[in-house]
């Protein structure tokens, strides 16, 4: 026995004391990290630049940004030279990922946790976004916004005021937001013009007219090869509830339910916190939906398919009808229009009688937050960037313009700002009336010019006047919201901000999971209708009363 | 030696090799597709048309990638990693199993190493605790933190393991009575007859190296640091994104955008991808075969 | 031989030993027992802000609690278990039994082909495998359904039916993986003594006889090593194979322990939660492989590591 001991003492000593030499080392090395160089006390001048250069490090998102044109690099390129010349400003890239993948928040994530935070970073994530700021490691940009931003960051900041309340935490500004106002989130639906035509029908109002074009889709020939059946009626893709394209959310729209991912939550009519999709109406839509499904008016393989594989389908001519989002002509619709010249346009929602419908979108306090390290001595110069950025982008030449923003180009400069062109729908819609661009945003002045040249030939095969004329022409997809969903009032906001319940963190995969699953099975005919009562029960049961409970104290009623 | 064929035995040969054959075809059928995919016109493809013959032949998606610099950058830092990495692996697996093994009763502490590491096998501790070592010994975005952190393949050092004990005990008796020692042993006596089952976790080695891409996601800071496989699954993930970026091509990228799809240059950067392991492959198992020669260690 | 040794010597003699462990045991050391210490997330609120030996609140086995309180979690298990037993149970005898029926081919050439066609599937990933499958399965367009028509069968929804699933889930990884992991059987059939063989056809035993008393207690050794470490997978079903084939309607027997995890952590990266999932997943696998290792060594006297 004594032997059996002595003997394995030599080798379990070595191991403990090499993860006690490696344990420490980890402790030793995380506390020394974080040492930044350069005084807060740098010269700059009236436009902010900096007497001696200063060094700013910052995370590419590369997926959005991988356009890098005239061999230019994520080191050096027309962005890093133009804020080393104006500002003099030595850009560095901590690190470069993938932000249309895991890959970006995965990296983030790491680095978050080794505290070796880049200066400047991006994340969609609020929970990261609140803990960062709650754990005092994100700049507080309150003090430095109001002494060095433009006048026109300070418009922005009044226009998108929700945006900036949800970068807002105890009263500090904690990042730039996206700029966001998401009446554009509403649904359509999406229709082939030539198989309308070739089916000799109107887009339809109701949503007995959508079933019946469904199944003129489905069962005759709209694409005209001949072959009766070979098409699709409506299309679907797997994950149902997301905003994409193939989804349910525009259906279920028009019996009344703001359907919208797993985040929807509001209150009802009474001032209730409710959730969409546990609303009985949803059951009504779903038995609609499996009776298409038994008719083969839906793409059979739906459960199947994701967007992507949808897209294919699209692009291939199987689909003509789609629920969809506004950008359906920058994508993927653009790839029918380049293929066959044929242009698929966005509709109103079908509605049904004796219910009002209602669309679903997201909260303006959520977005994509620009954060600056609390390490970074120059909090100032973020402002500064952001200055020049719109200074260049908005209120400079249409050179400049397409160098600077065109292509995606905009995204090498670590701070932007962030806003879709949805925003100036509105004002892009009286400009056109009028004929003329003048006192538009200078944001949306481009925007103005793409309509016009798609509309008189001139960009006809231009993507981004293609995708801006579905838009945001008057047949394009956004007057619908503004002339039809918003008079109407149909439009309800998530009321889930940045902060969010605990147990709506935790258990927020499985609702979903559970609210997905639910819904296949009923369309596919795989369970009855009646299940869907079942499903209430258990969404109730498995966490969704408890977050109705909390949200209901953490937004109360105004 | 030499047997009779009997007519079972004759049966059973004209089934096995019919079986095998149809096995064989289930295998290949999807490469084959893969094949045509990559050098078919894309409106077949998107079609549906293509099965195991190219429709409408063409190598523009190859042109495509060809073009692609990243695609050879990356495709550089893989065959630099599968350089250093696979010699060091193949040095860790010999020098761990040579001692590991010994019987417990000539090397006691056999028993506890081998435990030390077939835990590892079983806790992953996750990407956080995992990206703060790699952090802390200082290589991120360096081409060893590919290599270093799973320097030893515990599972192919446990095949070598188990090889060099079924090795007839005699050998090792006589090199022992000659006086040699254990360096002497393992380089003259025991390498030697081990090159089969060296050879079979070379290629394993081989083929981990070239197709790993979580770990180079991770610990790389810059995408051109990425390996192959690493780049090759943000293009396959997001296919879309990367045909209308492919700056590299200039004015040329509408003309290719307008015959290529995704899924026809995806197909053919997973061939080229998969030529280095194709060609490697052969030769060795070139070694698989004379092992059957040298597994016999008479003298 | 080396039984009557003093400690002393003992030492001295087995120092070369020591010396050859010496950079697998400090490499090991580093990077698998260093990033193990990180396991005590699992044990905490983690928050990736404080760092990872910041400030956490400890939480005890509140995470595991919460795991188990999942609903379904039970049904996800269930799959996990019968998908991998599946796989571990054909993963070792398809590759045994086809290394044994082309160790039965004559011709190298032939051997040679055979084996570099079945090996191929392995060096695709289940990203591009997943594609192709999904198009071949495919109810309507897919060759298999229209060939099963053909022969006047129904067709099979392959990746939709959840009664189908699993076993589709089980023959394609099977596919994937039987030609080269009979890599390995076959490089122990080689070193089977061809003296053997030849004394057994001087005693007059047929090629059954030979296969059952000569091949098969030659790879045995590497059979039961390949088994017991299979037993380290019994929560693994394939996250990669299944996460790029599944779909809702298949959850009910599709979805597995990892894929749940996956999508529990994506939303608002749960650390916390996929380490304790990770944490029990690996202390299942240790009880497996302890057990399988103990009775081998007790009914085999064989010490597979």
């Amino acid at each position: 026995m004594k032997k059996m001991k002595s003997r394995s003492v030599l080798p379990l000593a070595l191991v403990v004391v090499l993860v006690v030499l490696c344990i420490s080392a980890c402790g030793k090395a995380s506390t020394e990290s974080g040492g930044n160089t350069g005084t807060s006390q740098e010269k700059m001048d009236s436009v902010g630049k900096y007497e001696n250069p200063i060094t700013m490090t910052w995370a590419v998102q590369t997926a959005a940004a991988s356009k890098l044109l005239d061999n230019e690099t994520y080191e050096d390129n027309r962005w890093s030279r133009l804020i080393k010349d104006k500002l003099n400003i030595n850009l560095k890239v901590a690190f470069s990922a993938d932000s249309s993948t895991d890959a970006y928040k995965n990296k983030l994530n790491a680095i978050i946790a080794s505290g070796d935070l880049p200066d400047v970073f991006k994340t969609q994530d609020s929970n990261v976004f609140l803990q960062l700021a709650k754990n005092g490691q994100l700049a507080d940009l309150t003090d430095v916004f109001e002494k060095y931003a433009s006048d026109s960051l300070k418009a922005y900041k009044e226009r998108f005021a929700d945006s900036f309340k949800g970068a807002t935490i105890d009263g500090k500004l904690y990042a730039i937001p996206r700029m966001n106002d998401n009446f554009h989130e509403a649904p359509f639906l999406w229709i082939r013009e030539d198989w309308l035509k070739n089916t000799n029908s109107q887009p339809p109002k109701t949503i007995e007219e959508m079933v019946a074009l469904a199944e003129k889709f489905a069962t005759g020939d709209p694409d005209g090869n001949g072959i009766n059946g070979d098409t699709y009626g409506l299309a679907l893709n797997k994950d149902l509830i997301r905003q994409n394209h193939g989804s349910i959310l525009g259906l279920v729209s028009a019996f009344g339910v703001p359907g919208r991912d797993e985040s929807m939550f509001y209150r009802d009519e009474n001032g209730k916190m409710t959730f969409a999709w546990i609303q009985p109406n949803v059951k009504e839509a779903l038995s609609l939906l499996a009776d298409m499904y038994k008719r083969g008016l839906i793409n059979k393989e739906f459960t199947a398919n994701n967007e992507s594989a949808l897209i294919e389908d699209i692009t291939s001519g199987k689909i003509g009808m789609a629920y969809g989002s506004n950008w359906g002509t920058w994508y993927p619709y653009n790839n029918v229009y380049k293929k066959d010249g044929v242009i698929v346009h966005p509709y109103a929602i079908p509605t049904k009688s004796g219910y009002d419908y209602k669309m679903g979108i997201e909260s303006n306090a959520v977005g994509q937050m620009t954060m600056v390290s609390a390490n970074f001595k120059h909090p100032e110069a973020v402002i500064n960037m952001l200055n020049l950025y719109d200074e260049t982008v908005n209120y400079k030449t249409k050179e400049d313009y397409l160098k600077y923003w065109a292509d995606e180009q905009y995204r090498l400069s670590p701070i932007y700002i962030d806003q879709p062109g949805e925003v100036y729908a509105v004002d892009l819609l009286k400009a056109l009336d009028k004929g003329s661009s003048e006192g538009l945003a200078p944001a949306a002045k481009p925007l103005y010019d793409y309509i016009v040249g798609f509309e008189d030939g001139s960009l006809a095969n231009d993507d981004n006047a293609f995708g801006t004329w579905g838009q945001m022409s008057k047949s394009g997809s956004l007057p619908i919201v503004l002339n039809k969903y918003i008079p109407d009032n149909a439009i309800v906001q998530s009321i889930l901000g940045i902060e969010r319940p605990e147990v709506w963190l935790t258990n927020v995969a499985s609702l979903d999971t559970l609210t997905i699953t639910a819904f296949t099975s009923i369309i596919t005919g795989s369970k009855p209708v009646d299940y869907f009562d079942t499903f209430v029960e258990q969404w109730l049961k498995a966490g969704g009363q408890k977050t109705l409970d909390e949200l209901d104290k953490m937004y109360p009623a105004k | 030696m030499k047997i009779k064929t009997s007519i079972p035995r004759k049966i059973f040969i004209v089934c096995n090799t019919v079986f095998l054959l149809i096995i064989a075809l289930a295998c290949i059928a999807p490469f084959i597709n893969l094949l045509a995919v990559s050098f078919s016109d894309k409106t077949a493809v998107a079609a549906g048309e293509v099965t195991f013959f190219p429709v409408g032949f063409t190598t523009v998606s190859y042109e495509f990638i060809t073009n692609t610099s990243k695609f050879f950058v990356s495709l550089l830092v893989s065959l630099k990693r599968t350089a250093i990495g696979v010699p060091v692996n193949l040095l860790l697996i010999i020098l761990t199993a040579y001692p590991l093994s010994k019987s417990t009763k000539d090397f006691r502490a056999r028993s506890i190493f081998s435990w030390f590491f077939v835990v590892t096998i079983l806790f992953n501790a996750g990407l956080i605790p995992t990206y703060m070592v790699v952090r802390n010994t200082g290589l991120i975005d360096s081409i060893w933190s590919l290599v270093l952190p799973g320097a030893l393949p515990v599972f192919s050092m446990l095949v070598v393991m188990n090889y060099m004990r079924s090795l007839p005990k005699e050998l090792l008796e006589a090199a022992y009575i000659d006086g040699a020692s254990h360096v002497q042993t393992l380089l003259r006596v025991v390498l030697p007859v081990c090159t089969p089952t060296i050879a079979t976790v070379m290629l394993f080695s081989v083929v981990d190296h070239w197709n790993s891409w979580f770990d180079g996601m991770i610990y790389m800071n810059h995408i051109q640091n990425y390996p192959l496989q690493t780049y090759l699954q943000t293009v396959v993930v997001n296919p879309e994104e990367f045909m209308r970026n492919n700056t590299d091509l200039g004015g040329n990228l509408s003309k290719y955008l307008s015959m290529v799809s995704a899924r026809t240059t995806g197909a053919a950067q997973m061939f080229l991808a998969m030529i280095p392991i194709l060609i490697i492959y052969p030769y060795l198992q070139k070694y698989f075969t004379t092992g059957l020669v040298m597994g016999s260690v008479k003298e | 031989m080396f039984v009557n040794l003093k400690r002393k010597d003992r030492l001295l003699r087995d120092l070369p030993l020591y010396f050859m462990l010496l950079p697998a045991v400090v490499l090991v050391a580093i990077f698998s027992y260093g990033s193990m210490a990180g396991v005590i997330i699992a044990f905490q609120k983690f928050v990736p802000a404080k760092g990872l030996f910041g400030d956490q609140q400890w939480v005890g086995f509140q995470n595991f609690v919460t795991l188990f309180s999942v609903p379904n979690i039970g049904l996800v298990i269930r799959n996990t278990v019968i998908i991998a037993l599946f796989k571990m149970i054909a993963g070792v005898i398809v590759p045994v039994v086809f290394a044994l029926l082309l160790n039965e081919v004559r011709s190298m050439l032939t051997k040679r082909i055979f084996q570099t066609v079945v090996y191929l599937p392995h060096f695709l990933s289940w990203v591009i495998l997943s594609g192709v499958l999904i198009n071949l399965l495919s109810p309507s367009e897919g060759i298999v359904n229209i060939f099963l028509s053909k022969l006047g069968m129904e067709q099979i929804f392959f990746l939709g039916d959840p009664d189908v699933f699993p076993a589709t889930m089980v023959v394609s990884d099977i596919w994937k993986a039987f030609g080269f992991g009979s890599v390995i059987y076959l490089a122990a059939l080689t070193s089977i003594d061809p003296s053997l063989y030849e004394a057994a056809v001087i005693d007059g035993a047929n090629r059954w006889r030979q296969t059952w008393h000569i091949t098969l207690p030659g790879i045995s050794s590497i059979i039961v090593l390949m088994s017991v470490l299979g037993l380290a997978n019994i929560l693994n079903g394939g996250f990669d194979q299944i996460y790029n084939m599944y779909s809702p309607v298949v959850y009910s027997t599709g979805d597995i322990l990892d894929t749940f995890v996956f999508r529990l952590g994506i939303e608002q990266a749960q650390y916390s939660l996929s380490t304790a999932a990770g944490l029990f997943k690996s202390g299942v696998s240790l009880i497996f492989i302890v057990g399988s290792y103990y009775l081998a060594d007790k009914f085999t006297g064989y010490r597979v590591f």
